[in-house]
C-alpha cells in the first residue's frame, strides 16, 4: 500500500475541515430546498433568455438595442424602409395609412409615421444620383433610370444618407421608386436567432453567477462568521480536531458550496452558450476570475465579519457586507458596460472588472481591439488574478491566524511586505495608460493603494489571545517598514513615468507626505493595537483626515514647482483656520495618538 | 489518560504569569478538581491542558506523550481524544440537539456509520432524546448544559475537561451534572473539572489542585490533602427538640459557638462552629461526638446532626485568601 501524496493529504485535510460547515448548511431539507431553487434559476434563465432574445415587447426590444445585438428601430425602419407597428390595431392603422398616402391623402400615421421615411426615400435617391459618378455601368444607367422616373429630385440638397453602389443598393433603389416611396408595413419581430438566444441565456448566466458568487457567497459567509463571533461559538470549534486553518477554510468553503449548487447549471449554461457563440476562451477565463474574485471576496467578507462581529449584530455585518459587495458588484458591472481599450487597466483594480470584462467579450464585444491592446489585455488580466491569487493567499492567513488567536500578529513580516508589493504592482498596472507626470502618477497610485498598505499594516500589530493592556507593540519597526513600502512605491513610479524625476517630490513636499503617512500608519496601528472608545474613534478621524491633508497638501506642492513648496503651512495661505487644522494634524494628533496607545498600558517597542 | 503537567507557565507580555509553575499529575480515569478563586488562573490552565492554547513555559504530557503545538498536524489527533468544555456555554439556537451533535462529531472526523450510532447513544445517556428534535434556542439551562457536555463525549475522549459547568444551573440541574461526571469517570474517562463552589466538587474529586494567583497552592489525593493539613473549623446543623434552653453551658464546654439559630416547628435549628486544638483527639468529628454526648447527657433532644461545610472548603478557607488575581 502507498502512502498518500502531499496533494491527497492536502485535499484530505481540506475536506475534513469543509465537511461540518457544509453539512451543516445542508442540514434538514436545505439541501432540497437549493436544489429546487437551482432547477427553478436555471429553468428561469432559459425562459428569460427566450424572451428578452426572441420577444417583441418593449422591454426585450430595448435590452437588444442597449446590448447592440438589435438596431434601433428607427434605424431599421431607414433600413429596411418599413414601418413596424407592434400591437394589431396600430397594424391596421398603418395599412390603412399607407393605402392613403399612395392616394395622396394626408392624415394623422401618415403624417407622423410614413412621411418621414417618405422623405428618407427621397433623400437616399438623391444620395445615389450623387454619387452615380462611382458606379459602373450598367448599375449606373439603372440607378439615373430610377432617378428619373422621381418627378421632383433636388441636385442642390445635401447627400445626407451614405450611398455605396453595389448590386443590392441599386436594386433597392429601384425597388424604392417602384413602391412610390411608400413603406412597406410590418409586424415587428425580433432579428435575433437562435444564436442571439444563446447569447442572451449566456448574459443571464453570467449576471446571474456574478451576483451569486461575488455578492451572495461572500454576503453569506462574511455573516456567518460574524454570527458565530458574536454568539462566541466560534471559541468551542477551536477545541475540536479542527486546525484552525481547516476552520477558516471550511467557513470559507461551506457558503461557496452552498451557493455553487444553485451555480451549477448556470456555469453550464454559460459554457454551452459560450461555445455557441464561438467565445468559449473569455467564458472560460471569466469563470476562473470568478473563482478568484469569489475567494477574495469571501476572506474579505470573513475579515469584516471577524473584526465587527464582536461589538455588532450579524445583521449589522450583513448591512455594511451589502454595500460594500453590492457597491463593488454594480462598479464592475459599471466597468463592463465601457469596455474600451482605454479602460483595460481597471481589470487590475477589482476582479468584478475583469470579470465583467471577459464576459462582454464572450457574449457582446463592443470594440475590436487592436493585436497590441488583446495581447495587454490578457497580460493585465493574467498578472491581475495572479495578484489576486496572492491576496486570498494571505486572506487564508490572516483568518487562519484571527481564528488561531495566534499573539504574534496575523501577517508575518515577510507576508505583510510581499502583499505590499503585490498591492503596488497591481496600482501600476491599473495606472499603466495613465498619468504621465511622475507627481500625478504617485498621486494615484498612492491613493488607490493606501487602504490595503493601511490593512496590511494593521495585520502585522501583535494581538490575538494576548489582552489588549498586556500587547507590545512594535512601533518603531513597523513605521519604518510602511516608510520603506512608500518609498519603494515612489521608485516604482519613478520607474514607470513617462515624464518627471525623483527631485519632483522631494524638498518640503516630501516631509509633508512622509508625516502625513506616519499619521495614518500610527492611526491603524492603534486602531489595530486596542479597542477604541467613541471619543478616540473621533479623534483617529481627525487623525485620517489630517494626514490625507499631508499627503495630499505634500503632492500638490510637488505640482506647484514655483516655490509653493517652501512653506511649511500651506493651508494657512487659504484661511487661518485651515492653517490651524495643518497645525493640529502635524503635531497635535500624533502626540495625542502616541500618548493614547501609551494610555491604553500597550509597551511600545523599538525593535523587532 | 495520564495527565502530567511540569513547570507549567503562561504569560502574554512576558512579565506578569497568568499560570506560572503549575506541577501536577492526574492519574488516567480519576476525576481532578482545579480550584481558586475568580482570576487564579484556571481557565488559562484548562486551556492549555485542553490544546486550545499554547503554554509560554513548562510542559503537557499525555499518557507520556508530549503536547504538540497547536501549530502542529498532531494536535488533532490529540484533541479526537480530548473533550473539552470551555467557560460560557454557546449553543447554535436554530439547531436541534441531534444536528448539534452531528456538527460536532463530523468536527471530529467521526464517520457517518460512527456518528449516527454514537448521536443515538449520546442522546439516550443524557436523556435528551425526546428533545432531539426540538431547537436548541427552546431547551432549558439544564438541558443546554447537558447537551454541551454531551457533546464534548460524542467521539468518546479519554479525557473530559469541564471548565465551570455548574455555572447557572439549578439544584436539579448540579444534581444530574454529578451523576453524569460519576458516570462518566466509571467509564474509565479522566475528568478535569474546575470551580470556585467547593461543594460541587465534594465527594466527587480524588484529586484536586488549589490554584492562587496563577500558582498551585496545594495538590494531591483528597484524603492524603486533608490529612496533612490541619483543620481547625467545623460547622455542623443540629435540629433540637424543645428549646435550646441548657445548651449554652455545654457548647462552652467544647468550644463550640453558636453562628445562627433557627426556631423550627417544634424544636430548633442551630449553626454550631467547633474550635479544634489541632490535635488528633481534638479533630472535629471527636468534638462533635463528645457534645453530642454532652447535650444528650444533659437531657437536649438531638433530632439530627448533619456537616454543613465540606472539609474541602475548610482547606481552602484555610489555605487561600481568595484574593482576585
Amino acid at each position: 500500500m502507498t502512502s498518500p501524496s502531499t496533494s491527497q493529504r492536502w485535499f484530505t485535510t481540506l475536506a475534513r475541515g469543509c465537511r461540518p460547515f457544509v453539512s451543516r448548511l445542508f442540514r434538514g431539507a436545505r439541501l432540497r430546498r437549493l436544489a429546487a431553487t437551482s432547477a427553478i434559476v436555471a429553468l428561469l434563465t432559459v425562459l428569460v433568455g427566450a424572451w428578452l432574445a426572441l420577444g417583441s415587447g418593449p422591454m426585450p426590444q430595448r435590452s437588444r438595442v442597449a446590448l447592440t445585438l438589435e438596431q434601433a428601430e428607427h434605424s431599421r425602419q431607414r433600413a429596411n424602409h418599413t414601418v413596424y407597428s407592434h400591437t394589431a390595431d396600430e397594424h391596421r392603422a398603418l395599412v390603412t395609412s399607407r393605402k392613403r398616402l399612395l392616394a395622396g391623402e394626408d392624415e394623422y400615421y401618415g403624417r407622423h409615421r410614413m412621411r418621414p421615411l417618405v422623405e428618407f426615400g427621397h433623400a437616399r435617391v438623391h444620395a445615389a444620383v450623387h454619387r452615380a459618378s462611382s458606379c459602373t455601368e450598367p448599375l449606373r444607367g439603372r440607378l439615373l433610370a430610377a432617378a428619373a422616373r422621381v418627378p421632383q429630385v433636388d441636385h442642390d440638397r445635401r447627400p445626407t444618407p451614405a450611398f455605396t453602389c453595389s448590386e443590392a443598393s441599386v436594386a433597392a433603389i429601384e425597388r424604392l421608386v417602384d413602391a412610390q416611396f411608400a413603406p412597406q408595413v410590418q409586424r415587428y419581430t425580433s432579428t435575433l436567432g437562435p444564436a442571439g438566444f444563446a447569447k442572451f441565456t449566456g448574459i443571464i448566466a453570467a449576471a446571474l453567477l456574478s451576483g451569486l458568487m461575488l455578492l451572495v457567497a461572500p454576503l453569506w459567509g462574511g455573516t456567518l462568521i460574524a454570527q458565530e463571533v458574536h454568539d462566541k461559538t466560534l471559541q468551542p470549534l477551536t477545541g475540536t480536531a479542527l486546525s484552525a486553518r481547516q476552520l477558516a477554510v471550511g467557513m470559507l468553503a461551506a457558503p461557496i458550496v452552498a451557493v455553487g449548487v444553485v451555480a451549477a447549471p448556470l456555469v453550464v449554461l454559460l459554457l454551452v452558450t459560450a461555445a455557441a457563440a464561438g467565445s468559449l476562451i473569455p467564458a472560460l477565463g471569466a469563470l476562473c476570475l470568478l473563482a478568484v474574485g469569489s475567494l477574495l471576496a469571501g476572506l474579505g467578507a470573513q475579515i469584516v465579519g471577524l473584526s465587527l462581529g464582536e461589538k455588532r449584530t450579524p445583521g449589522v455585518v450583513g448591512i455594511a457586507l451589502l454595500a460594500v459587495l453590492g457597491g463593488a458588484l454594480a462598479l464592475g458591472i459599471g466597468a463592463a458596460s465601457k469596455c474600451t481599450e482605454g479602460t483595460i487597466g481597471m481589470v487590475a483594480l477589482l476582479p468584478h472588472f475583469g470579470i465583467g470584462r471577459l464576459f462582454t467579450e464572450s457574449f457582446v464585444p463592443q470594440h475590436v481591439l487592436t493585436l497590441s491592446e488583446a495581447n495587454r489585455l490578457d497580460l493585465s488580466l493574467v498578472l491581475a488574478m495572479a495578484g489576486f491569487a496572492f491576496a486570498a493567499g494571505l486572506g487564508v492567513r490572516v483568518v487562519t491566524r484571527w481564528i488561531g488567536r495566534t499573539p504574534t500578529g496575523l501577517l508575518t513580516r515577510a507576508e505583510a511586505l510581499l502583499g505590499a508589493a503585490t498591492v503596488s504592482g497591481l496600482s501600476m498596472l491599473a495606472l499603466w495608460e495613465g498619468p504621465s507626470r511622475l507627481a500625478e502618477l504617485t498621486v494615484l497610485s498612492t491613493a488607490l493603494i493606501a487602504v490595503p498598505l493601511l490593512a496590511l499594516l494593521m495585520a502585522r500589530v501583535p494581538g490575538g489571545e494576548t489582552p489588549p493592556p498586556l500587547r507590545v507593540i512594535p512601533v518603531v519597526p513597523l513605521l519604518r517598514d510602511l516608510g520603506l513600502v512608500a518609498a519603494a512605491h515612489v521608485m516604482l513610479c519613478l520607474a514607470v513615468a513617462q515624464r518627471g524625476s525623483v527631485d519632483d517630490i522631494l524638498g518640503l513636499a516630501t516631509i509633508h507626505v512622509i508625516w502625513g503617512v506616519m499619521v495614518a500608519g500610527l492611526a491603524a496601528i492603534r486602531v489595530a493595537a486596542a479597542p477604541c472608545s467613541l471619543g478616540a474613534r473621533l479623534l483617529l478621524a481627525v487623525a485620517l483626515v489630517a494626514a490625507t491633508i499631508e499627503v495630499v497638501g505634500g503632492f500638490a506642492m510637488t505640482h506647484d514647482n514655483a516655490g509653493a513648496g517652501m512653506a511649511l503651512l500651506p493651508l494657512a495661505r487659504a484661511s487661518a483656520a485651515l492653517g490651524l487644522l495643518q497645525l493640529v494634524g502635524l503635531f497635535v494628533v500624533p502626540t495625542w495618538l502616541l500618548h493614547n496607545l501609551l494610555g491604553q498600558g500597550i509597551t511600545l517597542r523599538r525593535d523587532d | 489518560m495520564k495527565i502530567e503537567c511540569s513547570d507549567l507557565g503562561k504569560t502574554y507580555d512576558g512579565k506578569a504569569w497568568a499560570v506560572r509553575d503549575v506541577a501536577i499529575e492526574i492519574p488516567s480515569g480519576s476525576v481532578f478538581g482545579l480550584i481558586g478563586p475568580n482570576g487564579a488562573g484556571k481557565s488559562t490552565a484548562l486551556r492549555m491542558v485542553g490544546t486550545v492554547m499554547d503554554p509560554t513555559a513548562g510542559s503537557i504530557r499525555y499518557d507520556g506523550q508530549p503536547r504538540p503545538s497547536r501549530s502542529d498536524p498532531a494536535t488533532g489527533e490529540l484533541r479526537r481524544r480530548i473533550g473539552f468544555l470551555g467557560d460560557g456555554n454557546p449553543l447554535y439556537k436554530s439547531m436541534t440537539p441531534a444536528e448539534y451533535l452531528r456538527f460536532f462529531g463530523e468536527c471530529f472526523g467521526m464517520s457517518n456509520a460512527e456518528l449516527d450510532a454514537a448521536i443515538e447513544r449520546t442522546l439516550v445517556t443524557f436523556d435528551l432524546l425526546p428533545k432531539a428534535d426540538t431547537q436548541a434556542g427552546a431547551l432549558s439551562k439544564g438541558m443546554r448544559q447537558r447537551l454541551l457536555i454531551a457533546r464534548c463525549l460524542l467521539h468518546e475522549p479519554s479525557l473530559l475537561i469541564l471548565d465551570e459547568p455548574a455555572d447557572g444551573l439549578d439544584p436539579r440541574g448540579r444534581s444530574d451534572l454529578r451523576k453524569i461526571i460519576k458516570q462518566v469517570s466509571a467509564a474509565g474517562v479522566t475528568v478535569i473539572i474546575s470551580s470556585h463552589i467547593l461543594r460541587e466538587l465534594d465527594d466527587l474529586c480524588d484529586r484536586v489542585a488549589i490554584l492562587q494567583k496563577g500558582r498551585v497552592v496545594v495538590a494531591g489525593d483528597v484524603s492524603e490533602i486533608l490529612d496533612g493539613y490541619d483543620i481547625t473549623r467545623h460547622t455542623y446543623q443540629l435540629r433540637l427538640l424543645g428549646g435550646a434552653e441548657g445548651t449554652a453551658k455545654v457548647f462552652a464546654r467544647h468550644r463550640a459557638l453558636v453562628e445562627a439559630s433557627n426556631p423550627t416547628q417544634g424544636g430548633v435549628t442551630l449553626d454550631i462552629r467547633l474550635q479544634t486544638s489541632g490535635s488528633a483527639s481534638g479533630s472535629g468529628e471527636a468534638m462533635m461526638a463528645d457534645l453530642l454526648t454532652d447535650l444528650c447527657a444533659n437531657g437536649i433532644r438531638v433530632v439530627t446532626v448533619s456537616q454543613t461545610s465540606s472539609r474541602l472548603e475548610d482547606v481552602y478557607d484555610r489555605l487561600c485568601d481568595d484574593h482576585v488575581n
